[in-house]
């Protein structure tokens, strides 16, 4: 019960801390696609635009008011869950990015799981027995996949099962009004070549946790003391790899949802990293802070996650502060 | 391999660099996830055409308003009928039957085909011509440039098919000026949320899109004869490399804008076809000499840096051989040019840089196209052999044209320009008002320029025209190295797409 009261307290305070470092952050993001080089308006208008007409859209978008009551103003809308109109076609930015978002939360989900689940799979298998010739061969790959540009993992992969066997389509197109989920096979190469990095990355660090618990005095003592291997690995083990493999799986969330823009790239996939690219090169800061604030949002998600399970799974940080 | 959508910036950046321009609108993508490789059999049945394009909105907007070069272009050109066309190397009349000019060339006539006839059944009347140029004339629309000459006061409908327009000067070139470079017709009232349903009179008419996928199907009333293609898929790739990989696993038939690379390495592959858009459907690329910044406000330090290049060299290894070496001048390949061949002269160059005493050049320089750094280093080195060393200064590509002032105060620069008829691009590029003046032309070709614009007798305009370009050749301030053309790939076998400024157009489009 004390636990329970306690882990609540820690909830909060965390959950305060992440959205106090949500909102530095989203000024941040703010200020940054306020200064970059270039301007919606002159962008919205194109090359045959007068400085009249760019200073008449300036004034219609409210542009031409300070940053800190822009800020102001953006900001509290979008806590109300409006993230305002896209500065070059006028559509709300919420309906602009919620079909990419649902599709690149499909990808990023998708890749989570599975991810989890051979992450566990290659860290119990490499890490239990550290320098073995299993551990050679998974480390090994794993650094290999983790070092290759994904771009270029994703060319070959397209390459061999797309062009070569012609197994799957090379670009992720869904037919009208269809959702993906109707059309999985658009969903294999993307999701494969983003389950290859993150699974290599992930168990990596899930392996370097199974090996320092598995070199604890008390697993130490399990195992000498006769225990079955499985029991030493569920009651003593895990236990102990559960904090730091927390931490691995919540800074996953985050960095899937943000790490998803080169694969969309390569294989057309509907998501969120178009509209991103499209809102860079437009200037359409509405639209690229929409985005932005959402990935951010992941991202601090995804840590705090990551802090309450550490939390759960390790009673000494219970009572930390 | 995943470069973001460069054909897209540099496509829109084209637009912006003619005054033309570009914004947004909506619907991409065509349907064919399940279909994998080697499922070749649609296009040759003539039920649909699979085109993948990128934008350079991001979306494939159907107002023309705010349209992207890209996918939304091609969806333009298959849905409304323009008045005139730039079709290939020559302008020719669309829905408009007959472009006449008064004695001046201050007012013009325009009679348009009685049987076109919109998609939702209304017939196309001189009216709706009418609504259409005031429409695209006026801002927002960001073509409001290429109207900028006509007079919207004296836009006076005849008859049903008979129209006056009036010009604030006389345009010689009103046709191929004006016309031919940009005139879709709407029907009259329709505005801004109306664009989406894409009403036109052309050839096919707007069947679905859900944001993601937009589907034309063939238009069978239409007035100059049906087309072969029941319908027109068109799919939004934002990536070249995508495209490719897209057409070679069979998911589409057409893609649209490949790279320099992915030519080559397809040559041999007989499975897709390339097709190269060759000079009169390229990028004319060039390093913009300002004539009014030192040290280029000196004739001769100009003409040291041209007769210091080499073309061939620049063509060949930048443009990988798939290209046309430049002469100072756009609309080679198209009529009404007068350019004439170059030839390097180090030695002259080394005694002009000399006497100028200039021995170092900046340049600045953006990927707007792909390889113009890569070009601007190659230039550096042609530049040592005679002298001079060239500090290369890159600049982002992304927000090169929005530093307008950037533009206008870089002495040297990478620059390119939509290859056009030399007419149309000095018309659409170099009066005025036009937004980039990056060579820092005057007064005085104003002034020639207007003149050669007003002059009625067709003879007599293209011969002013060919003593502007000479002039330019001579002592212009660009060093415009290379053609760099449109590559395109589809199914082997597809006959019969034509293009206009470097978008395909697929009404005459059969498959073998």
């Amino acid at each position: 019960m004390r636990t329970a009261v306690r882990l609540a307290a820690l909830a909060g305070r965390r959950l305060a801390g992440a959205l106090a470092t949500l909102l530095a952050g989203s000024f941040v993001l703010f200020a940054a696609a306020e200064v970059l080089p270039g301007d919606a308006a002159a962008a919205a208008l194109g090359g045959s635009a007068s400085p009249a007409d760019v200073a008449r859209l300036h004034a219609e978008l409210g542009l031409d008011r300070p940053l800190p009551v822009r800020y102001a103003d953006w900001i509290g809308s979008a806590l109300s869950g409006d993230l305002g109109h896209s500065l070059v076609d006028r559509r709300p930015v919420s309906q602009i990015i919620a079909g990419p978002l649902a599709d690149t939360l499909l990808l990023a989900g998708v890749c989570a799981a599975l991810t989890v689940v051979l992450a566990l799979a290659i860290g119990l298998a490499a890490g239990l027995r550290p320098g073995s010739l299993l551990d050679r061969i998974l480390s090994g790959t794993s650094v290999a996949l983790v070092s290759v540009p994904q771009f270029v993992t994703a060319g070959l992969l397209t390459l061999v099962l797309a062009s070569w066997l012609g197994v799957l389509p090379a670009v992720s197109l869904v037919p009208f009004g269809e959702p993906l989920l109707a059309h999985p096979e658009a969903l294999v190469l993307p999701v494969t070549a983003l389950t290859l990095f993150s699974a290599a990355w992930a168990g990596r660090l899930v392996r370097a946790a199974v090996a320092d618990a598995a070199a604890t005095p008390h697993v130490e003592a399990a195992r000498l003391a006769g225990l079955a291997p499985a029991r030493v690995v569920l009651r003593h083990l895990l236990p102990t790899a559960a904090g730091p493999c927390a931490q691995v799986f919540g800074w996953l969330t985050g960095t899937l949802v943000g790490g998803t823009a080169v694969v969309e790239q390569v294989f057309n996939y509907p998501g969120l990293s178009n509209e991103l690219v499209a809102a860079v090169e437009h200037h359409d800061a509405a639209v690229l802070e929409g985005i932005g604030l959402l990935m951010a949002a992941a991202v601090v998600t995804g840590l705090l996650l990551a802090d309450l399970l550490t939390a759960a799974a390790d009673p000494r940080t219970r009572t930390a502060t | 391999m995943s470069r973001p959508d460069g054909v897209a910036r540099r496509r829109v950046l084209q637009w912006s660099a003619a005054a033309a321009t570009v914004a947004a609108g909506s619907a991409a993508l065509t349907g064919c996830a399940g279909q994998t490789g080697g499922t070749r059999t649609v296009a040759g049945s003539g039920k649909a055409l699979r085109v993948g394009a990128s934008d350079a909105t991001g979306t494939i907007g159907l107002d023309p308003r705010h349209a992207g070069f890209g996918a939304s272009y091609i969806a333009l050109y298959h849905l409304y009928d323009q008045l005139m066309y730039l079709k290939g190397s020559r302008y020719e009349l669309g829905l408009a039957e007959s472009v006449e000019p008064s004695a001046d060339a201050a007012e013009w006539t325009v009679r348009i085909h009685r049987h076109a006839v919109f998609h939702d059944g209304s017939p196309v009347r001189a009216a709706d011509v009418a609504y259409s140029l005031r429409t695209l004339a006026t801002p927002p629309s960001t073509r409001a440039n290429n109207f900028a000459d006509l007079d919207l006061d004296r836009l006076k409908v005849v008859d049903q098919y008979t129209l006056k327009v009036g010009l604030k000067r006389p345009r010689g070139d009103f046709r191929e000026g004006i016309l031919a470079v940009f005139s879709p017709v709407f029907p009259e009232g329709t505005r801004d949320k109306d664009f989406a349903r894409g009403v036109g009179s052309g050839p096919y008419r707007l069947e679905e899109q859900d944001g993601k996928n937009l589907r034309l199907a063939v238009n069978d009333k239409y007035w100059n004869g049906t087309s072969h293609f029941r319908r027109i898929d068109l799919s939004l790739i934002a990536d070249p490399a995508a495209r490719l990989a897209a057409l070679k696993s069979g998911q589409i038939d057409y893609a649209f804008g490949i790279t320099a690379t992915g030519a080559k390495a397809e040559r041999a592959n007989r499975a897709i076809s390339v097709r190269r858009g060759h000079t009169a459907n390229s990028n004319a690329l060039s390093f913009a000499m300002n004539e009014r910044l030192a040290p280029f406000d000196d004739p001769d330090v100009r003409r040291a840096v041209r007769l210091a290049a080499d073309r061939d060299a620049l063509v060949q290894k930048v443009l990988l051989g798939l290209g046309t070496p430049g002469e100072d001048l756009v609309g080679k390949g198209l009529p009404g040019y007068a350019g004439r061949a170059r030839t390097r002269d180090v030695a002259e160059a080394k005694r002009l840089f000399a006497r100028a005493g200039v021995d170092t050049l900046e340049l600045r320089a953006a990927d707007t196209v792909p390889g113009f750094t890569a070009a601007a280093r190659l230039l550096g080195q042609q530049l040592k052999e005679a002298g001079v060393d060239l500090d290369v200064r890159t600049v982002p590509a992304d927000t090169y044209y929005a530093d307008l002032k950037g533009l206008s105060r870089a002495p040297f620069q990478t620059f390119y320009y939509a290859n056009r008829p030399a007419a149309v691009h000095l018309s659409a590029t170099t009066t005025k008002g036009a937004f980039f003046n990056v060579t820092g032309l005057g007064e005085r070709h104003f002034k020639r320029l207007a003149a050669a614009q007003a002059t009625v007798d067709d003879g007599r305009r293209e011969a002013a025209f060919a003593a502007i370009q000479r002039d330019l050749s001579a002592t212009g301030g660009d060093l415009l190295w290379g053609f760099q053309e449109q590559l395109d790939a589809s199914v082997p076998g597809l006959t019969g797409v034509w293009s206009s400024q470097s978008t395909p157009v697929f009404t005459r489009a059969r498959t073998a």
